[in-house]
């Protein structure tokens, strides 16, 4: 079944509003600092965990839409000039080692004695190369391929200046677009092995500089990979990693309580006990994906703000954790606070049923006596939450929450549903006639305060945006924008901060939880099984027993 | 005899066609162009699907060349691309197909085993014994088959911990299965799978048993002190099959709509389970070729117990006035 | 009456009072009174449960049954399943009498239309019916849910479909039957143009059959219906039917066997009822002729 995390990343990575924001240091060089790996003893043993969801797309990070699981393959095998560091929340080298940026240009100092797998030299050609089958449609390597997420990246040319020399050229001068250059679009293949294969082909062979080498790929069942002896970065600890892809999440626990594989990614809600009292160790990690609902601020009740608030004190967020077995973890604001622009002043709507029903009193909506739907001039307080098909795991809490949690306080619910297929098209979401509640989730793919924050800007309305509910506020809008622009990251900070006070008195969004990524994994073997903030398995940081 | 073997065959296929067009046009009037409704309104989610699956099915062209397009790709065994794995439906079907025809084949097995046992029973007993043993297959035909599933799991998977709950292979076996572990999977689901075509079978068992024991010549051979066992053997038998031959498409019928269910609940890597994932996930292209597929095999298999029919009744055979 | 009461010499004289009836429909109105005690249930529901079918209480999840508030426990959620299973009535028995009635309405019409018309009309009409047959339910329901999606409403158009062809055939045999008979000629004769026939004269004669093979379709047709919300075609959560309930209890089939089996047994209950009412009817007409 087609998972909402899956579907919730590709519409995160997919829409452009939803790329990164500055967190970029200082436009100055850096040297080098090691990558990825903590620096874990390497063993040789072999990492077997199973996802149930399909990598769709492939290993070759361009090619890709769905960001995670498939992100697993391409970080594993490919990597891009600079990455994200997540504990120093900064850009860190990878294969350059250092740069200047400026805004509207970037030049990188690449690493020197670095090889692709297949044994031919990474150098500035190599860039130059794979930026431009990724960005200029003029390029031959271009041609016939689909790279969905290259609009994300403001690139507009690259030149060669030396042997381990690039400058890229930008089209706007954004503070976040070193950040961007860190994401899949900028992941460096060989240049040879491209060449050599079509990219439907090439996409289940890739060739990358990273520690693993993809050995086979099975689409839809099995990919293996092996260590990289020549990498030039600390070797990760695992000497092979299979991942193994089934449907049937039960089927993966069974797998994991009989010792066929290690770790299994994202197990069924129900069945976390049974997990736990089979001595398997279940951990969970937050993740950027955020599940809730949109209010329809265009139409009554919820275009009144009180009436919003009303509805978020409604919601018992603490017990979606209970519900949940730990899967998720309450939110009361845009932002979290794994998120360097966290405001902690503004520590929104907990659960106050009391508080809500006061609130909807004071406002008109009186409940009659012995009655359970409130009223105002003979009309009933009603709402419509709308919803799609094929939830799992967490996300089948949301819409019974929410619906329970406003019966209690006197709303008068009324579910509806619409395909999952169908769920952000004029026949689903984005007919706003059908709702005043939408529940959806929304995610990061890099974090940046600024960036989600943009999803409910007036220019993130349908179809240039997420921004289904139409909440609009010029205000902030201006200060999203300021801080996009904004190199100077005190500034940027602040300014996010006092967005997020505004969103908090607003409330244009019922947040409700944020996901955590989830592994089962049997302690005899793994000791930790650590995970990146997007939600992919962090194999390089994996410790074994 | 050729003539109605020929004449069977031709309405077969006649029929197969029509089913194949009812089934393409449904899928091709489905509100909004099918494959950018599956990719969501951006759109982008593999556009190399997109743009395989359109230049694949010319699209664009008129609907009866498109369809006879389709019927010749189908024809040689393409069944396209899946909209949401990308991989070749073919593939997924090959895969999908023997699990589930071990199961539907187990099934009619025990289910002809079970109920023609049931009938006999039912027909010769007296009593209490004979009044539930007729009141039962109604019974069975109401209960949800699903719920009987469940029920073999509860009793024999996790109270008593003898049988797997689910699946046909155990983890650790991957392509090595043994024959145990393969019996050990197929029981349950097999056994909650026949009790619908049991119960059937049962009840034509004991009605044709009250019919031939009415027989003139029958309550002589009774009278005259022939035992029951061998009038059941001789008589009462051979005539049951003609019945459950003439029925057999119905019981095809029947276990097929149950099989969906009980795959589900054992989650039995079937074509049921695989079409109603393509369902939920509006995978066309898997959804088309399931029904295809099945449609195919219910319709061999009338023939196929056409055929039966004209070997086990010799009227048939050699029609009086040809 | 004729000798259809084979009984016992002493019963003879309780016959002749009005006790007789009902000793004879026994069967029919304890069926009857099953679905009525569904309906009135749902009627009374607010007074009969403590909680509505969808509040969700963390604190109360999956409590046993006879649990204080919950007698048939609670499921993951904290909902109270005795609440959810009477917000299920109207859904489950919609579901199931709505295809059958709907299927033999438009069976039948089809039926009588090819059966007394003969010739091309009915060659085509049998045509199409045998192409609708190569259909088993299922198929069908999966093939309507993957155009016009899964819904209720959807749901209930496959399970008609599914059950048009076989009223048709039978209606049709039934009208075949018929057509040679000398009232009918008569009427012809007379002048009768074939709507009045088929309305005034054959309609009446199908009907007992229709209406008892309709009856007992209703329960096939809660069961079957059941099956594919189970299977998420039809309902969808958090709307509340049977088949749905059942499939959420499934997956707690370890710890809370109840949420699946409670479900179930009703489905079975109410279907079985529908099939005994039907059952009995015909027992009674056929030992009257």
């Amino acid at each position: 079944m087609m998972n909402l995390h899956a579907r919730v990343r590709f519409l995160g990575a997919s829409f452009v509003a939803l790329a990164v924001v500055a967190s970029c240091t200082q436009p100055s060089t850096q040297t080098g600092v090691s990558p990825s790996a903590s620096g874990a003893a390497d063993t040789n043993k072999t990492f077997v965990y199973g996802m149930p969801q399909n990598a769709v797309g492939g290993c070759d990070g361009t090619q890709i839409v769905v960001t995670v699981p498939v992100g697993n393959c391409p970080l594993l095998n490919q990597e891009a000039l600079v990455r994200y560091d997540e504990s120093r929340k900064t850009v860190a080298p990878s294969l350059a080692t250092s740069w200047t940026f400026d805004g509207t240009s970037a030049t990188f100092k690449l690493r020197p004695s670095v090889t692709f797998q297949d044994g031919t030299p990474f150098n500035a050609d190599a860039v130059v190369f794979n930026y431009r089958r990724v960005w200029d449609p003029t390029f031959d390597a271009n041609k016939g391929v689909k790279f969905p997420l290259a609009a994300t990246v403001p690139f507009k040319s690259v030149d060669k200046i030396d042997d381990m020399t690039v400058k890229v050229n930008f089209t706007t001068s954004r503070a976040d677009t070193m950040l961007l250059m860190t994401t899949y679009p900028a992941f460096i293949q060989s240049p040879t092995a491209v060449q050599k294969m079509t990219p439907a082909d090439y996409t289940f062979k890739p060739i990358g500089t990273g520690p693993y080498k993809v050995t086979s790929y099975q689409d839809a069942a099995r990919f293996e990979l092996d260590r990289n002896d020549g990498y030039w970065g600390t070797k990760p600890p695992a000497a092979k990693v299979v991942i193994v892809i089934k449907q049937d999440a039960n089927a993966l626990v069974s797998d994991l309580l009989s010792g066929a594989i290690d770790a299994s990614l994202s197990p069924a809600l129900e069945q976390f006990d049974q997990i736990r009292n089979a001595g398997m160790t279940i951990q969970t990690s937050p993740a950027l994906v955020f599940y809730g609902a949109n209010f329809n601020v265009t139409k009554p009740p919820f275009d009144n703000t009180q009436m919003r608030q009303a509805a978020e004190y409604a919601i018992d967020k603490e017990s979606i954790t209970t519900l949940s077995k730990g899967a998720a973890k309450p939110m009361y604001g845009a932002i979290v606070d794994s998120m360097r622009e966290y405001n902690p002043d503004v520590q929104g709507y907990k659960y106050d049923a009391k508080k809500a029903g006061d609130m909807l009193t004071a406002l008109g909506w009186v409940l009659p006596a012995g009655g359970k739907v409130r009223m105002k001039d003979g009309q009933p307080l009603h709402v419509d939450v709308i919803q799609r098909t094929g939830y799992s795991g967490a996300t089948t809490l949301l819409t019974p929450l929410i619906v329970s949690n406003l019966q209690d306080v006197g709303f008068d619910v009324k579910t509806v549903t619409v395909e999952q297929a169908l769920q952000y098209t004029p026949q689903g979401y984005f007919d706003l006639s059908k709702w005043n509640l939408a529940v959806g989730g929304w995610s990061a793919s890099i974090p940046d305060g600024g960036k989600l924050m943009e999803n409910m800007t007036t220019g993130a309305f349908v179809p240039a945006g997420f921004n289904i509910g139409k909440y609009s506020n010029p205000t902030f809008d201006q200060k999203i924008t300021d801080a996009a622009a904004s190199f100077d990251q005190a500034k940027h900070d602040q300014l996010l901060k006092e967005a997020q006070v505004i969103l908090k008195n607003e409330a244009p969004w019922l947040w409700i939880y944020q996901y955590q990524s989830v592994i089962a994994f049997n302690p005899a073997k793994i000791s930790a099984a650590p995970f990146r903030l997007f939600g992919q398995l962090d194999i390089l940081n994996l410790k074994f027993k | 005899m050729g003539r109605y073997i020929a004449s069977r065959t031709g309405s077969s296929l006649l029929v197969l066609l029509g089913a194949s067009i009812i089934l393409f046009c449904t899928i091709r009037f489905v509100p909004g162009d099918p494959i950018t409704t599956v990719l969501g309104s951006a759109g982008i989610a593999n556009p190399d699907l997109v743009a395989r699956a359109i230049t694949a099915y010319g699209l664009d062209k008129p609907l009866p060349v498109q369809y006879v397009a389709w019927l010749s790709h189908v024809a040689q065994g393409d069944f396209g691309f899946s909209l949401v794995s990308g991989e070749r439906v073919t593939d997924i079907v090959a895969r999908r197909v023997g699990p589930s025809l071990l199961l539907g084949l187990a099934a009619s097995v025990l289910g002809l085993g079970i109920g023609l046992i049931w009938g006999i029973a039912a027909g010769y007993l007296s009593g209490a014994a004979r009044a539930v043993l007729r009141a039962a297959p109604m019974f069975v035909l109401v209960v949800p088959s699903f719920s009987v599933g469940l029920a073999l799991i509860f009793a024999f998977a996790v109270s008593l911990r003898l049988l797997p709950a689910s699946g046909l292979s155990s983890p650790l076996e991957g392509d090595h299965q043994s024959l145990a572990s393969l019996l050990t999977h197929l029981i349950l689901p097999a056994l909650a799978l026949c009790l619908v075509p049991a119960s059937l079978v049962a009840r034509l068992t004991y009605a044709t048993i009250d019919e031939v024991e009415q027989e003139e010549f029958i309550r002589t051979a009774r009278a005259l002190g022939v035992p029951a066992a061998r009038i059941a053997v001789q008589h009462s038998l051979p005539n049951v099959m003609l019945p459950i031959i003439t029925t057999g498409g119905l019981l095809v019928s029947a276990l097929i709509t149950n099989a969906v269910l009980i795959e589900t609940v054992f989650s039995w890597p079937g074509v049921g389970t695989m079409m109603v994932t393509a369902v939920q996930q509006r995978d066309y292209t898997v959804v088309q070729a399931g029904i295809l597929v099945v449609a195919v095999a219910y319709v061999l298999s009338s023939l196929a117990v056409d055929g039966l029919y004209l070997v086990v009744d010799p009227r048939v055979r050699n029609p009086p006035n040809t | 009456m004729s000798g259809a009461t084979a009984v016992r010499p002493t019963s003879v004289r309780w016959s002749a009072f009005s006790a007789g009836p009902v000793m004879r429909h026994w069967r029919s109105f304890v069926a009857i009174g099953v679905i009525a005690a569904f309906m009135i249930a749902w009627l009374g529901r607010d007074f009969l449960t403590e909680f509505g079918p969808s509040a969700v209480r963390p604190a109360r999840a999956l409590l046993p049954v006879g649990a204080p508030g919950s007698p048939l426990g609670t499921d993951g959620l904290g909902r109270d399943l005795l609440s959810r299973l009477l917000a299920g009535v109207p859904f489950s028995l919609l579901f199931g009498a709505v295809p059958a009635a709907a299927g033999m309405a438009i069976g039948a019409a089809i039926g009588l239309i090819a059966g007394f018309a003969g010739g091309k009309i009915d060659r085509a009409i049998v045509g199409v019916m045998d192409v609708l047959l190569t259909f088993p339910f299922i198929l069908l329901a999966i093939l309507v849910s993957a155009v016009l999606g899964a819904s209720l409403q959807n749901a209930m158009i496959a399970v008609t479909l599914s059950i048009l062809p076989k009223n048709a055939r039978l209606i049709r045999s039934q009208t075949l039957s018929l057509k040679h008979r000398e009232f009918i000629t008569a009427s012809q004769l007379a002048g009768a143009g074939p709507v009045a026939i088929i309305l005034k004269h054959l309609l009446p004669n199908v009907l007992p059959t229709a209406l008892i093979v309709a009856s007992t379709d209703v329960g096939l047709m809660i069961t079957l219906t059941a099956g594919l919300s189970f299977i998420g075609l039809g309902v969808q959560p958090p709307d509340v039917d049977w088949g749905v309930l059942v499939a959420e209890g499934a997956r707690y089939i370890t710890s809370a066997p109840n949420l699946a089996f409670i479900p179930s047994i009703v489905i079975a209950i109410v279907s079985i009822a529908f099939v005994a009412l039907a059952d009995n009817e015909r027992r009674r007409r056929r030992s009257r002729h």
